[in-house]
């Protein structure tokens, strides 16, 4: 660099240094504050996003940062540390502004399984789970399991401070083919009294359960969990794979449909036209179902629901199929057809009581003609319904299938195509959360609800958002109507949407009275949800 | 009548459930009767506080009795041969299925701080025939670190292990081996008698120096948009899991951090269709790279790893003289150098043809499964050409896996009674063929017969408790070349061989 640029370089640099400013900070452990170093840190602020990682002595730091409010997240997730998000405000200045963050170490639940009779069960699978809300539907947001060892022990570890429900699956059950000629009185098999799926203490199903309340970097030691015995009895059918390409042989899973689970109660491979069997299983309501992807990536899937009560179950021949195509067509109510069609929204679907499978396509953006097919679902099957990037006033009136609403209720595929109908008129809210003293809250979770709460709730009746960091949140996407809107500190937006929890907390909303095409702005104080 | 008959001829199997250590019944294990060659389960039960059980009024067959419970290995796991019984019409048969007690090894690994590591997994390592000495594959048995840095690995079978701490999903550090070397070569193995439990075998990770490595995959074509590309690190050495897996970003660029100072070999392959536990799952259209370094202290410098296409390989399986010894069989491939993703297997078609879609051009070992019993492989011919068992797929040649239906017979006497006897197929290039296994049980006179044996040469051993670790092992055989006896079988021929009783040696590598 010659010696007149390199002078006009250090004089812009220090133009920029003026104009910009710096945040560095330490990420450590909250008791020992040990440095947690390979943490992953991410600032969102006016300029975008940045990242870095913790070194050793867990420090980080960014630079040429525009002034303004930030929003600081830490991950540390893997090495056992909660995730923390805190906000900060970077001044133009020549010395960096600190953010220290401290990391609370995740929490551990710790015991052992043992059957009736003292001795330890080896092998079963002990899940926490805790359940959250999107739109009024109620969701699994916990998936953390472990296998009890040769002494019965588990150890759930990276736990968060929450409340948990503990249950127990014994070892997988074997679907197995059917002796040739063999056990002809199936249907006269008796029950077997066996372990079965326990929830901690001892019960079989989550409402006789207690939940497990797990503190901040809490090691609850000495859970022990006693396996029920029930009555088992075994299923049986058998499966047709009539593709171009049958498989040779096929996976097989039968799955509990409750709660929302995507456990496998038992597995197996058989040949296709082979009949088959589970022995084993405990009443509840079951899916059956086996899937399998050919070398063009196509999927063909079998399923049948069924429940189990106190005898054996002969369920109807799978025939394993092609996924099917869903097209549909979007409307605006009183719109003319030279009226622009809003762009760039998407249907999209989640499987009611599972799991999405390999080559399953749920989602498509909708066409300026309003028409769209989504490709590969499951049919017969269970689906909610939600639309995604809907752009700012318009909201979902009505979507039917078959004449059915299946906007509060789920969609049962192979019902016929769907019809979206989208009004244009709706309202927005934009607001604030202030503090008692006006300062903004970040990260608060804010509840948007109908008046009053029907008892099918459709997710534009049920809105959940969190306060960026400078305390702001809007909502769009809800008809006009009556309202009532709540702040909440230091609660996860899909514990805020528990329908449960906002009745229980209905007295402390603000009204809302929404009218067509209104822009209304709000400023709101949170509730402690520890208080309800 | 013929009804009535065949209930006079009902027959029946009883057995017991023993520990095999105690004599002692075991109450509450599974009992399972199996068709062979799969072991297709046909019926099954559990032993009673006497640990007896009974199958009654099975058809007539050939079946394998099979026993499992807690804290025991499963049968057949290691007496497999003990379990084998044919069942006709009045029979009664009694069998004793004794049950091997598993091991469990506990321990902690830490760092040089004493700090838990975390993200680590300790397994059994299985050590199988590689180009350049031996790989070490990272076997099913394995446990997690937990976060106060314990472990406990249960359900080992007795014997001998190559136990190490090798990382998972974490920070990458070179595998431990017991006692606390990272060359292979230097590990001792951890000999556990059944029912042992091992505490303190401990893990130390640490490297005095850590590299950080950076690099570019090029080559990636534009349709892949935003499509992931999976950079994986594998020592040099033939550990055959990867230390650590990235994603490049989207101008290709990848690092690894903390890599401690050592020669890897670096591979990149997209597009990414998902992960399992220890792979990555391509979509079709593979492209991958590769490539040789040495990480020194400090930094490891800027490498770049240009993806290029995959091969295609096709061939057929033929049964000579006729008939049909697939349908259908797979044919696998096991890479003995590192590739991303799992080991590929292609399934043939009622014809006998199979392929391979997409193929890194490495070398590969050839092996075949699910032929029907009675049916072999005879010899293996690559773009028309006889080959041995490894190849390096070009994108053009056939391979042609000639089958045949004619075998042998090898049978003999054992030094002493009851042990088992078992026959590994050795290749054209004279080095074991690792999945080419056939066993036999001797008798109480100490007579065996293995019927029948594909046409080929063979090394033969007899011995007791023999497991997995010992014959599957090619150091194993190597150490005990004196005790084992070569035989040549040819098409219809009766091959005498009689064996001593394998005693291994103390310190076998």
């Amino acid at each position: 660099m010659k010696p007149a640029l390199a002078a006009i370089w250090s004089i812009y640099a220090s133009a920029v240094a003026q104009t910009a400013g710096s945040l560095a900070g330490a990420v450590t452990e909250t008791v020992t504050r040990q440095p947690v170093p390979a943490a992953e840190v991410s600032l969102t602020g006016p300029g975008g996003s940045k990242t870095a990682v913790t070194d050793e002595r867990g420090q980080y730091s960014f630079d040429g940062l525009q002034p303004g409010n930030y929003r600081l997240r830490v991950n540390a997730w893997k090495a056992g540390y909660a995730f923390k998000s805190v906000f900060t405000r970077v001044r133009a200045e020549p010395t960096a502004k600190r953010a220290d963050v401290t990391l609370d170490k995740l929490g551990v639940l710790e015991g052992q399984v043992l059957d009736r009779d003292k001795n330890p069960v080896v092998g079963a699978m002990v899940s926490a789970r805790s359940f959250g809300y999107r739109g009024g539907r109620r969701l699994l947001s916990s998936f953390h399991s472990a296998r009890t060892t040769d002494l019965g022990e588990f150890r759930i570890e990276r736990l968060m401070a929450e409340r948990y429900y503990l249950v127990v699956e014994p070892k997988p059950l074997q679907i197995r083919k059917r002796l040739p000629g063999g056990n002809r009185d199936f249907e006269e098999r008796k029950p077997v009294i066996a372990n079965v799926r326990t929830y901690y203490p001892n019960s079989s199903t989550p409402e006789g359960a207690a939940m497990v309340a797990l503190g901040i970097a809490e090691q609850r030691e000495g859970l022990e969990i006693t396996l029920l015995r029930e009555r088992t009895v075994c299923v049986a059918s058998s499966l047709v794979d009539t593709g171009p390409e049958p498989s040779p042989s096929l996976g097989l899973m039968l799955s509990e449909l409750y709660p929302n689970s995507q456990s496998r109660i038992a597995t197996g491979t058989i040949r296709p036209g082979d009949e088959f069997e589970v022995c084993g299983v405990p009443p509840a309501s079951y899916r059956l179902w086996s899937f399998t992807t050919d070398s063009a990536g196509r999927t063909r899937m079998a399923s049948e629901l069924f429940a189990v009560a106190d005898r054996a179950v002969r369920v109807p021949t799978l025939y394993l199929k092609p996924l099917a195509s869903l097209s549909g067509e979007a409307m605006i109510e009183g719109a003319r057809p030279e009226d622009p069609f809003p762009a760039g929204f998407y249907v999209s679907l989640t499987p009611k009581d599972r799991i999405n499978i390999a080559g399953e396509e749920t989602s498509t953006k909708v066409l300026e003609s309003g028409s769209f097919t989504i490709q590969a679902v499951v049919a017969p099957d269970e689906y909610w319904v939600w639309l995604l990037r809907l752009p700012a006033g318009f909201f979902v009136k009505e979507v039917k299938a078959g004449g059915r609403d299946v906007w509060r209720e789920p969609l049962r595929t192979g019902s016929g195509s769907l019809r979206v109908l989208l009004g244009a008129n709706g309202p927005r809210v934009a607001g604030h959360v202030l503090d008692k003293e006006g300062l903004p809250v970040p990260d608060a979770a804010v509840v948007l609800a109908a008046v009053p709460l029907p008892a099918q709730i459709a997710p534009n009746e049920l809105l959940t958002t969190a306060t960026d960091q400078d305390g702001a949140f809007s909502f769009h996407g809800m008809p006009p109507g009556d309202y009532r809107l709540l702040a909440f500190t230091g609660l996860s937006q899909d514990k805020a949407g528990d329908p449960d929890f906002v009745r229980s907390t209905w007295t402390k909303a603000v009204d809302l009275s929404l009218a067509a095409k209104e822009v209304k702005t709000v400023r709101i104080l949170p509730v402690d949800p520890n208080r309800y | 009548m013929q009804f009535l008959l065949c209930l006079l001829a009902a027959a029946a199997v009883r057995g017991t459930v023993i520990d095999d250590a105690t004599g002692k019944p075991i109450a509450g294990a599974e009992v399972r009767l199996a068709l062979p060659p799969g072991a297709e389960v046909v019926a099954e039960t559990s032993s009673d506080e006497n640990g007896d059980f009974t199958f009654d009024n099975p058809p007539s067959g050939a079946y394998v009795l099979a026993a499992a419970k807690d804290t025991y290995l499963d049968l057949p796991q290691n007496s497999f041969v003990h379990s084998r019984i044919s069942v006709r019409p009045g029979s009664e048969i009694r069998v004793t299925l004794p049950l091997t007690r598993a091991a469990v090894i506990t321990g902690k690994v830490l760092d040089a701080s004493g700090r838990p590591v975390r993200q680590a997994r300790v397994v059994s390592v299985l050590r199988r025939a590689g180009p350049d000495g031996v790989r070490l594959i990272p076997s099913a048995y394995g446990a997690g670190v937990d976060d106060r840095g314990s472990y406990r690995l249960f359900g080992l079978p007795p014997g001998r292990h190559l136990i190490a701490a090798t990382p998972a999903g974490g920070p990458p550090f070179l595998p431990v081996y017991f006692p606390g070397v990272t060359d292979p070569a230097k590990a001792e193995p951890v000999n556990l008698r059944a029912g042992e439990v091992r505490a303190s075998i401990d893990f130390a990770v640490w490297s005095s120096s850590s590299a950080t490595i950076t690099g570019r995959v090029t080559g990636r074509p534009e349709e892949w948009a935003d499509r992931g590309v999976a950079v994986s690190i594998f020592p040099a050495g033939g550990y055959a899991a990867p230390l650590q897996m990235v994603n490049a970003g989207r101008d290709g660029r990848f690092r690894f951090e903390g890599v401690p100072s050592g020669s890897y070999v670096v591979v990149a392959a997209g597009p990414v269709h998902g992960y399992s536990t220890m792979w990555s799952i391509y979509d079709a259209g593979m492209r991958s790279g590769r490539i040789q370094l040495d990480a020194g202290a400090g930094s490891g410098g800027e490498v770049e790893i240009a993806l290029s296409g995959s091969v295609p390989l096709e061939g057929e399986l033929t049964t000579e003289g006729g008939g049909t010894c697939h349908s259908p069989a797979q044919v696998g491939l096991d890479p003995l150098e590192p590739v991303a993703g799992p080991p590929p297997v292609a399934r043939s078609d009622a014809q006998g043809r199979f392929r391979f879609a997409e193929l890194a051009p490495v070398r590969y070992r050839v092996f075949t499964s699910g032929l029907k019993p009675g049916c072999f492989v005879k010899e293996l011919r690559l773009g028309g050409k006889e080959m041995s068992e490894t190849l390096i797929p070009d994108g053009v040649s056939r391979l042609r896996i000639i089958l045949t239906t004619q075998s042998g017979t090898v049978y003999g006497r054992t030094a002493a009674p009851q042990a088992t006897v078992i026959l590994t197929r050795l290749g054209a290039d004279g080095e074991i063929e690792p999945d080419q296994k056939l066993f036999a049980a001797a008798g109480k006179d100490g007579e065996y017969r293995v019927d029948p044996v594909g046409p080929g040469r063979y090394l033969a051993i007899a011995m007791r408790k023999a497991t997995s670790n010992h014959y599957l092992d090619p150091l194993f055989w190597a150490d005990h070349k004196e005790q084992s006896v070569r035989a040549v079988v040819e098409p219809g021929a009766n091959v005498r061989v009689d064996l001593p009783v394998l005693v291994p040696r103390e310190n076998w590598r």
